[in-house]
């Protein structure tokens, strides 16, 4: 079972180059070149959703008070059912969903604003603020929520940041302050690639640094903004370290607050690997669709955006 | 297939099952180990404090057996899923510290072997009650090494600034949570933790509950029952009047608490004393150790938490030497002497009351033998209660809903019927029988 997508997929990566490109060297000479990617991953991507999907469809089956040795059985579809029976999964993106709507754009509205302000002609020490902005993205998000946790502590500030109202946000703060510098970077180095002749036009023509920004960089950098938009969703879908760390310090957070959480939490606490297989895969396919959904929507805009 | 088994040694953990899976769900056998000519090693986890010297007091005088402890998480920190994913995986250690409460679900995972060939022995070395909670359908599948008496343990020196006299019930714990609260604003006697199931199930059992029960083929859940309903109540009523401090039980604020001297008491097992002496150093000799307070006054009845015996875990190569070090780790009395004063472990042995360190005064609690309170303790200990075969669901739903009513509102009684309805459904969904 894991040996033939290793041949397919060799085969299918194989036969690219040499029907798309022209070059004389025989196939054969990608092949070293691509096994080590092939290998990785098989190894810990496609072999382990696999294992994963294996897993959903397989429940244990007890008896009686379940002294006796447990049984593996096939259990079809119904750990797929079990996921939206007791609304702990719906609750959870429910509150993803909340936190992405309000989260996200404001981080990348900020990434952007960031990005525009770097990329301005007026901006001074570019390479010092840039290397700061990123700066957060380089804690580890384990140890960034675990020093929030203490700032967040009632006696340090003097309000209760980690009650029932306010925790989903101030959890939101440490997602924006981790990632906007690592969004700021990307939107800025496509700022950067947008040729000069096109802002020395816009200035002949009269436009102010607004209006460049505005009709010019905005819409140049939309492929950047899309990236940075799926990514985050996905990413928003996700959200684990923050959760986890908090869960220790509130009682506001629960171990089950969101759909990753209540997965590893069915999975290794409650030693319940099926549904918790179920859990991650039906997580994969929502961050999946709404990633399409995002992008559609984005092409959409940008579609009509071009017909006046 | 080669490539399968490279794969396999790469992913480890996660790709095991799944290529196991190709062959219609038979685990790969361990791999044979050479006949037991040299020295054993048997792997041991657990997190209790003194076990790490323990093992090495045995390793010194046993060299053909020799033991490897490896300190994990408390169990219901995360180390429980590390062993039940390590079984899964099929590289768990031999032996693992297991609590009684949790003894149950590992079985109904079938995490545990029996070890009942092994254990014979020494049987009648343990008190009765002790062999009890190891035994399930007739199989031993644990060593008992502690219990876990409860007791009061408090602030002295806070006691004594504001005149709190030690309570004896838990109507004088309720006015003294009152005094010290008027006498100093900042001051609670007691914390209450809204993701410490266990401790208060060490309360509803010294009130008479029993959560869990079986009758013939089927488990019995009572996690409201009257005795359980009662202590709700009660602490419902501090947490309304506001006479305790909803604090994070573990959490480094709570330590603070303790430290501060913020949370005069708490009202927990033996163990702890030894955790707190770890945990907060610096209120060295501060705190000292009374009876828990009764229901009614005269009639005393404790609580236990905890005790954790050690399990073999399933896939274990040599069960017998591991049940060997266990036995005789939790039976000598030398070892045993030792692990009351680096672990604060009370003896599950019969003739354990007698080790020389009970009678010992500890500095760290004004030079009080406050094992000789605990001791005293352990012989009223209250013989209903009983747990379950899905705990560790039972302890997230109780952290969730009781939770709950610390952030959003609501009764502890209320948490508690919900908490009820979800430990059903976890039985029901490992596919056991169940009533309410």
């Amino acid at each position: 079972m894991a040996v033939t997508p290793l041949a397919q997929n060799a085969r299918t990566s194989r036969a690219r180059p040499r029907t798309r490109s022209r070059w004389n060297s025989p196939g054969r000479a990608a092949a070293p070149l691509l096994i080590p990617f092939c290998l990785l991953f098989i190894v810990f991507f496609l072999a382990p959703v696999g294992y994963a999907i294996n897993e959903s469809l397989h429940a244990v089956k007890r008896s009686g008070l379940g002294f006796g040795s447990p049984e593996r059985i096939f259990a079809g579809l119904g750990n797929y059912t079990k996921v939206f029976q007791d609304g702990t999964f719906l609750a959870g993106v429910g509150r993803l969903l909340l936190f992405g709507l309000v989260q996200v754009p404001i981080m990348l509205g900020l990434a952007l604003v960031l990005a525009l302000l770097l990329d301005g002609k007026a901006a001074r020490f570019t390479r010092f603020f840039r290397v700061v902005y990123f700066l957060p993205y380089a804690v580890p998000g384990v140890i960034a929520a675990i020093v929030w946790a203490f700032l967040y502590n009632p006696e340090v500030l003097g309000v209760d940041l980690l009650g029932d109202g306010t925790v989903l946000w101030s959890m939101g703060n440490i997602v924006t302050w981790t990632w906007t510098g690592f969004n700021m970077l990307v939107i800025y180095s496509a700022l950067k690639a947008i040729p000069s002749e096109l802002y020395e036009a816009a200035a002949l023509d009269g436009a102010s640094p607004w209006k460049i920004a505005w009709s010019i960089k905005i819409p140049m950098v939309r492929p950047s903004l899309v990236l940075t938009g799926v990514f985050s969703i996905i990413g928003t879908l996700q959200l684990f370290n923050e959760p986890m760390i908090l869960s220790d310090v509130t009682p506001a957070v629960s171990k089950d607050f969101t759909p990753l959480m209540w997965s590893l939490q069915v999975a290794l606490d409650h030693n319940d690997y099926g549904l918790g297989s179920a859990i991650s895969i039906v997580l994969a396919l929502v961050a999946g669709g709404l990633s399409l959904l995002f992008l559609r929507l984005s092409a959409w805009l940008t579609a009509r955006g071009a017909r006046p | 297939m080669r490539k399968a088994s490279l794969a396999l040694g790469l992913t480890g953990v996660l790709l095991a099952g799944g290529l196991a899976g190709c062959g219609d769900g038979e685990r790969q056998e361990p791999a044979q180990q050479p006949a037991a000519k040299g020295p054993v090693t048997v792997e041991w986890w657990g997190w209790a404090p003194g076990y790490d010297k323990a093992a090495a007091a045995w390793n010194a005088g046993h060299p053909n057996i020799q033991v490897k402890f490896t300190q994990v998480e408390s169990g219901g920190k995360g180390g429980y899923q590390k062993m039940l994913s390590a079984v899964k995986a099929g590289n768990a250690p031999c032996l693992a510290q297991v609590g009684v409460e949790t003894l149950a679900s590992f079985l109904v995972e079938g995490a545990l072997e029996d070890i009942t060939p092994y254990a014979k022995e020494s049987a009648a070395k343990f008190q009765p009650w002790a062999l009890n909670s190891v035994t399930f359908g007739g199989r031993q599948v644990g060593v008992p090494v502690d219990a876990g008496p409860m007791g009061l343990i408090y602030r002295k020196d806070v006691f004594d600034k504001h005149k709190i006299a030690v309570p004896t019930t838990w109507e004088e714990f309720a006015a003294a949570a009152q005094k010290l609260h008027e006498a100093d604003p900042k001051a609670f006697l007691a914390s209450f933790n809204p993701d410490d199931m266990y401790g208060f199930s060490g309360l509803a059992w010294q009130a008479g509950a029993s959560w869990f029960s079986t009758s013939g083929d089927s488990w019995k859940v009572s996690i409201t029952d009257e005795a359980t309903t009662k202590v709700a109540n009660y602490w419902q009523g501090l947490l309304d009047k506001k006479l305790v401090e909803v604090k994070p039980a573990w959490s480094d604020a709570w330590f603070k608490a303790f430290n501060d001297g913020e949370v005069a008491s708490l009202v927990s097992a033996v163990w702890m004393t030894k955790v707190l002496e770890e945990s907060v150093p610096k209120s060295k000799g501060k705190w000292a150790v009374a009876p828990m307070p009764d229901w009614v006054a005269g009639q005393t009845v404790t609580g236990n938490v905890g005790g954790s015996p050690n399990a073999v875990l399933k896939g274990c190569k040599n069960p017998k030497e591991a049940v060997e070090f266990a036995t005789w780790m939790s039976t000598d009395r030398g070892a045993f002497d030792d692990l009351v004063v680096n672990g604060g472990l009370f003896p599950t042995t019969t003739d354990g009351a007698s080790l020389p360190s009970i009678a010992k005064g500890r500095p760290f609690y004004g030079d009080q033998p406050i094992f000789q309170v605990f001791a005293k303790a352990a012989t009223t200990v209250a013989p209903t209660f009983a747990w379950g075969p899905t705990t560790p669901a039972v302890n997230d739903a109780f952290n969730t809903e009781v939770g709950k009513v610390v952030t959003k509102g609501g009764t502890l009684l209320d948490a508690l019927k919900a908490v009820q309805a979800k430990a059903v459904t976890s039985i029901k969904d490992k596919g056991l029988s169940v009533t309410e």
